[in-house]
């Protein structure tokens, strides 16, 4: 049988799993290191759904982080609020389960939320090096390509967020907001020397 | 990549329509015609890839829709590969004399252009206007592609046919022992040991994976290996550690580990290769703790390989992961006959998952 895993992933699409998913594999975790709570059910739903886990799943981690290792990366689009005020949202869920904040030194805990929709990321990170236009976050681009393009940048995305988010990476000038926030959450999930 | 499927007169399907995307989950309550799909798909590469004996299933009157009196069934099946697209239909037609099914129309299209046709006014090989030609009795089984003028087509046509997989995995069926090798899988995977004969030899890299992957999934497994019996070549799992190993054959594992062994054959070997593989309760028998790494996996092999995968199951680990983007609803009328697949929705937006709604009976509102 597998050994336990020790990454919890809460998504709100198909898309985000796939990008942290290729993320994690290139950073060199076994795909059974990792679980992924089911995508939620109907469409344009995926907010409301990391919202109501949000809080249970931080307790679960906190719990068996005790005895073992266990991390989590929790995805959701900005859409058209701020990064912040999404951030703000969430600890708003642990203090409404009369849990603490997030501790960001001793919860191993990501909060990934890219600025309209994970498709910003993902063609910032896809597109560099590349003669591309600048991405720019004041766009929402998920509606641009088709389903099959979106995954086929997939690959190229995840691999540039994997080098970027090692300490010693260095980091373009204009980097996107968003994902400069969440390059600094992701090192907190990772177990020490990932 | 299976684009198009058309049955008529088959089982449950009267008319029925199917066109499946890259991944699909099949859903349905027993009896709706998932597996019967599934049936009719293997029943048609049989008929076409089979060059002596002719397909069982294809010439079986019985299959014939029960509610109706019909005496013609329709398939056909329309793709792509390696940018060529192809549409095959047959149609059988049982005989007043035999009481048995005869094919009574054929036609294969590639790229748009008819390759061969069979029908009421003759048969058209590609070598001009259709004309009548008597069909010896050993050619009547076979599909007329075999005798078509233009070969590279067919030739394209049959790679393609090959791509298409039906399976459903059964490790009591499964024979440990493999007197010679075997290119494809039987439905079954009955015939593993001898499938694996011929894949450690023309697939390496693809066994590097499997070995890799079965070293994480079950415990304390090292590798596989040959040894000689009186059945054949014998299948046997290494197990331990570098200083002490047990061997054991194939027979001698549970049905859980042959399963996810065969699981993880099939995506190493075929859906990494971009075959189209439809796989009929890949869950049977295998720990919840299994399904899910599987299923990523799987489907980062579908899209790096271009490929397809068709699943049907009623797990609740598949439902929940592949019902909202990948789910299709099969249905049957009252009359008997299945409605075509419709995407799986509900309103139930965040509040339940997929395997809530459907077993509550919420899926069809």
């Amino acid at each position: 049988m597998s050994s336990p895993s020790q990454i919890h992933i809460l998504v709100e699409d198909k898309r985000q799993e796939m990008f942290i998913r290729r993320f994690l594999l290139r950073r060199g975790f076994d795909k059974r290191k990792m679980v992924f709570s089911p995508v939620p059910e109907g469409r344009g739903s995926g907010k409301q759904w990391v919202h109501a886990n949000f809080a249970n799943q931080v307790r679960v981690c906190r719990q068996r982080n005790s005895r073992a290792s266990t991390s989590m990366f929790a995805m959701m689009d900005a859409d058209e609020l701020t990064v912040a005020r999404c951030l703000s949202d969430l600890d708003n869920e642990l203090v409404q389960s009369t849990q603490k904040p997030l501790d960001k030194i001793h919860d191993p805990i990501a909060r990934l939320i890219p600025k309209w929709s994970v498709e910003t990321w993902i063609l910032y990170l896809s597109s560099i090096g590349a003669s591309e236009p600048s991405i720019s976050e004041d766009i929402p681009y998920k509606g641009s390509k088709t389903e099959e393009q979106w995954n086929e940048l997939i690959p190229q995305a995840s691999a540039t967020l994997d080098a970027w988010s090692k300490s010693s990476a260095a980091l373009p000038a204009n980097l996107i907001d968003s994902l400069r926030r969440g390059l600094q959450e992701i090192p907190r999930a990772l177990p020490a020397g990932r | 990549m299976l684009k198009r499927l058309y049955i008529d007169n088959f089982r449950c399907f009267v008319n029925f329509e199917y066109k499946p995307e890259r991944k699909q989950l099949l859903l349905g309550t027993n009896g709706s015609g998932k597996s019967s799909l599934l049936e009719a798909v293997r029943a048609i590469k049989e008929f076409v890839l089979e060059t002596s004996t002719g397909s069982k299933t294809i010439f079986d009157s019985t299959t014939r829709t029960r509610w109706q009196n019909v005496p013609t069934q329709v398939f056909e099946i329309a793709g792509e590969d390696k940018g060529r697209s192809f549409s095959y239909r047959i149609e059988t037609t049982i005989s007043e004399k035999s009481g048995v099914n005869e094919v009574s129309a054929e036609i294969l299209t590639v790229d748009g252009a008819v390759v061969v046709t069979k029908s009421k006014e003759g048969t058209n090989l590609g070598d001009g206007p259709a004309k009548l030609v008597p069909v010896s009795p050993r050619v009547k089984d076979i599909s007329l592609v075999h005798f078509a003028k233009d070969y590279e087509s067919v030739k394209a046509f049959l790679q393609w046919i090959d791509t298409l997989y039906c399976l459903r995995i059964n490790p009591a069926a499964m024979v440990d022992s493999a007197v010679s090798e075997a290119k494809f899988p039987t439905e079954d995977f009955a015939n593993i040991a001898s499938y694996y004969r011929y894949l450690i030899q023309n697939d390496p890299e693809g066994n590097l994976g499997l070995i890799t992957d079965l070293k994480e999934v079950l415990d304390s497994f090292q590798t596989f290996q040959f040894e000689d019996s009186d059945a054949g070549r014998r299948l046997i799992a290494r197990f331990g550690s570098s200083s002490t190993s047990i061997n054991f054959s194939l027979n001698e594992l549970s049905d859980g580990q042959r399963s996810l062994i065969a699981l993880y054959m099939i995506l190493h070997f075929l859906i990494a290769k971009g075959n189209a593989v439809f796989l009929d309760e890949p869950d049977n028998f295998i720990s919840l703790r299994e399904i899910q790494p599987w299923l990523l996996a799987a489907e980062d092999a579908v899209e790096e390989s271009k490929g397809q995968l068709i699943l049907i199951s009623h797990h609740p680990e598949i439902l929940n992961q592949w019902a909202q983007e990948y789910g299709v609803h099969f249905v049957r009328e009252e009359n008997g006959q299945v409605r075509p697949p419709k995407r799986f929705k509900t309103d139930m937006d965040g509040l339940l998952q997929p395997s809530e709604v459907i077993a509550r009976g919420w899926e069809n509102e």
